[in-house]
């Protein structure tokens, strides 16, 4: 039996982290809308990223099935704004995504804090949506939903996001509407919604 | 550090070269982990499962290539620097070494995975560890199970629903999940990674276990094989001592004869002394010295111990005029020192062995001509003894082998050169054999000199 041991300990350790790991859902109940009741944004639409994860381009694909005139630049800047009706952002940070820029992820922040504050100052409307829910549980994405809510006009957010109560907490606190979605093809009403 | 030691720091500069890959595999191949997230992102736009799948082959593949050279590191860089320190320990330390490296890897590469899906791996490893036997073929049976325990890993850190406990929560798996998510709702996924999880887990399992058990039969067949050998030479050595019995029993035999012979011959004398026919008397004096030789070397036979001092030339000269060297144009070289002290041996038997070299030398030369040299000479306290002959010489292969018991390259019984070297130890000396092998074989015997009374009892034990 000594012999495993080691094998032993390494298992052990493992189930002692589970609890450490596994994602939790909270449990108190959370208003939200099933869709909006009447569109509050407008086309032309610009879709970016805050995070540079990869699935970000999921919300390009689900515009173009909804035929909703949008245009995918996950790095866009303020700057680039003069020229759409509406923005979109997808929530999610990808270590990988943003190495592949030139920025690290104190600019990737103030580029997209920057996106929105011009959106604020333009009257654009800003959809915030995190279609990663429970996958992206990393501290840099939860800073990014933290920084970006209070210019958010309306959220789209999966129902297993983690800290759920203090999502709830701070679109409560800032207002916006809000609607979760089991799944990511669940998004598709919402957010044409959020158009038509 | 001596030179036994210079395995082990080959095996851990090794591990430390294997570690350092496995470390920096993603930025040696960054271009394969930007092939894994356009695809991802190709996959998305044209909504195209089939290439979500060959996406997660690729980082499958990636992931098992890069743990691999960080557990397989770590067990050559264990084995390298611990190479005998119990297992126990060793597993330990093995551990640590793969779970230190992770966590740089980790924090290296901002992969942002949680550490539940390495730790189950490496207590798979551990557990199996003790089930790969430790022989010359290990570091290649344990590479073919590691890897392949390593692709169920990694197809497992794919399964989307095992992330709800932290396993596969790095930053392109994660990728690869969502976009499953969007496309398939991840059944695709939950379904192809969780199947090839358990593929690639069974096969390690069957691998792990075909290896112990060719191990356990090949253990019992030489098991089985050293029993029979064994069993071979206790039949050996019974023969054997049944012969010499039989020889020592003849020999003993042969003593009460040549007492008569003895006794006779005294009475010879006795009625003859005063006989002035002195040829008869000579002829029975002779007898006599002839009977008494013969009694001597009986003994010299039944009794190993007995020992005598004898002259280098005399020994030497009663070992040539019983070489037998047929037709064979072999030359016999005497070199002896002048003065020469006495040597202390038993004749017939240090006779034999000297025999013994001189034929095995003239059995090498095959027939054709050669030269045999023996040489005598004095150095310091002892009698060195050189026989060179110029043969084609001795295999180096065969050196160390050729003083063991029923070795034998001519399919002789194999017992001449080990019946030397017991003859050799028995009289405190010593034979060392050097060769070269297409010019020449020398045989050293150094024995040491006998000094004058230094041992008065050995010849008295002639008369038993």
């Amino acid at each position: 039996m000594k012999r495993f041991l080691p094998a032993l300990t390494c298992l052990t350790v493992a189930l002692m982290l589970l609890p450490f790991s596994a994602g939790s859902s909270a449990n108190s109940k959370f208003n939200t809308y099933p869709n909006l009741p009447a569109p509050i944004a407008k086309e032309e639409i610009l879709i970016t990223s805050a995070g540079q994860a990869v699935e970000s381009s999921i919300l390009q694909s689900i515009a173009e099935k909804l035929n909703l005139q949008a245009d995918y630049r996950p790095r866009a800047l303020a700057t680039d704004l003069y020229e759409y009706e509406s923005v979109v952002i997808v929530v999610g940070f990808s270590k990988h995504g943003l190495s592949q820029t030139v920025r690290n992820f104190k600019e990737e922040l103030n580029r997209v804090k920057a996106l929105v504050m011009e959106a604020e100052k333009s009257s654009l409307s800003v959809i915030l949506v995190d279609i990663s829910g429970m996958l992206r549980n990393d501290n840099r994405s939860w800073q990014l939903v933290e920084e970006l809510i209070p210019y958010t006009t309306y959220y789209i957010g999966m129902k297993s996001s983690e800290r759920m109560d203090y999502l709830r907490f701070m679109l409560k606190e800032n207002k916006v509407p809000t609607t979760l979605v089991d799944d990511i093809s669940g998004i598709e009403v919402p957010f044409n919604s959020a158009y038509r | 550090m001596n030179t036994n030691d210079n395995p082990i720091s080959i095996l851990g500069l090794t591990g430390c070269i294997l570690l350092l890959i496995g470390i920096l595999i993603p930025s040696i191949f960054d271009g394969w982990s930007d092939y894994i997230v356009e695809n991802i992102e190709a996959s998305i736009q044209l909504q195209d499962s089939g290439k979500l799948v060959i996406t997660s082959l690729i980082f499958t593949a990636k992931y098992s290539i890069s743990n691999f050279f960080i557990f397989f590191g770590a067990m050559v860089l264990v084995n390298g620097l611990l190479g005998r320190t119990d297992m126990f320990y060793r597993l330990f330390i093995y551990a640590g070494i793969v779970m230190v490296t992770i966590v740089v890897y980790n924090i290296l590469h901002h992969e942002g995975f949680s550490y539940i899906g390495h730790l189950i791996t490496l207590s798979i490893i551990l557990f199996i560890h003790h089930y790969i036997p430790k022989q010359k073929n290990f570091y290649v049976i344990y590479a073919v199970i590691l890897f392949s325990i390593l692709m169920a890993m990694s197809w497992m850190q794919l399964i989307p629903l095992l992330s709800k406990l932290g396993i596969g929560t790095s930053d392109i798996a994660t990728s690869i999940k969502i976009a499953d998510l969007y496309l398939t709702n991840h059944s695709l996924l939950n379904t192809l990674a969780a199947i090839f999880f358990i593929v690639f887990l069974i096969i390690s399992v069957i691998l792990v276990f075909l290896v112990h058990l060719l191990h356990k039969q090949i253990t019992a067949m030489e098991k089985i094989q050293e029993n029979e050998k064994e069993l071979k030479e206790a039949r050996i050595a019974l023969v054997e001592s049944k012969v010499y019995e039989e020889i020592n029993s003849l020999v003993h035999d042969l003593k009460t004869p040549l007492s008569t012979l003895e006794g006779l011959s005294s009475l010879l004398d006795m009625r003859y002394k005063n006989n002035k026919l002195s040829s008869i008397s000579i002829y029975i004096s002779r007898m006599e010295a002839a009977i008494q030789k013969m009694n001597d070397m009986i003994s010299e036979i039944l009794y190993e111990d007995i020992k005598q001092p004898i002259a280098v030339k005399e020994l030497l000269e009663y070992v040539t005029s019983h070489l037998i060297l047929a037709k064979q144009n072999i030359e016999i070289q005497l070199e002896l020192e002048e003065g020469m002290p006495l040597i202390y041996i038993n004749k017939i038997r240090f006779s034999r062995a000297i025999s013994n070299i001189l034929e095995n030398a003239i059995a090498s030369l095959a027939g054709s001509e050669g030269i045999i040299q023996i040489k005598v000479k004095r150095k310091d306290n002892s009698i060195v003894f050189q026989i060179v002959d110029n043969g084609p010489g001795i295999e180096m292969s065969h050196i160390e082998s050729i003083w063991r018991e029923g070795f034998s390259t001519k399919n002789s019984s194999g017992i001449g050169l080990s019946f030397v070297k017991t003859v050799v130890e028995n009289h405190n000396g010593t034979i060392h054999v050097s060769s070269v092998p297409g010019s020449h074989t020398q045989m050293k015997i150094t024995l040491p000199v006998y000094e004058e009374g230094e041992i008065t009892n050995g010849y008295n034990h002639l008369s038993r």
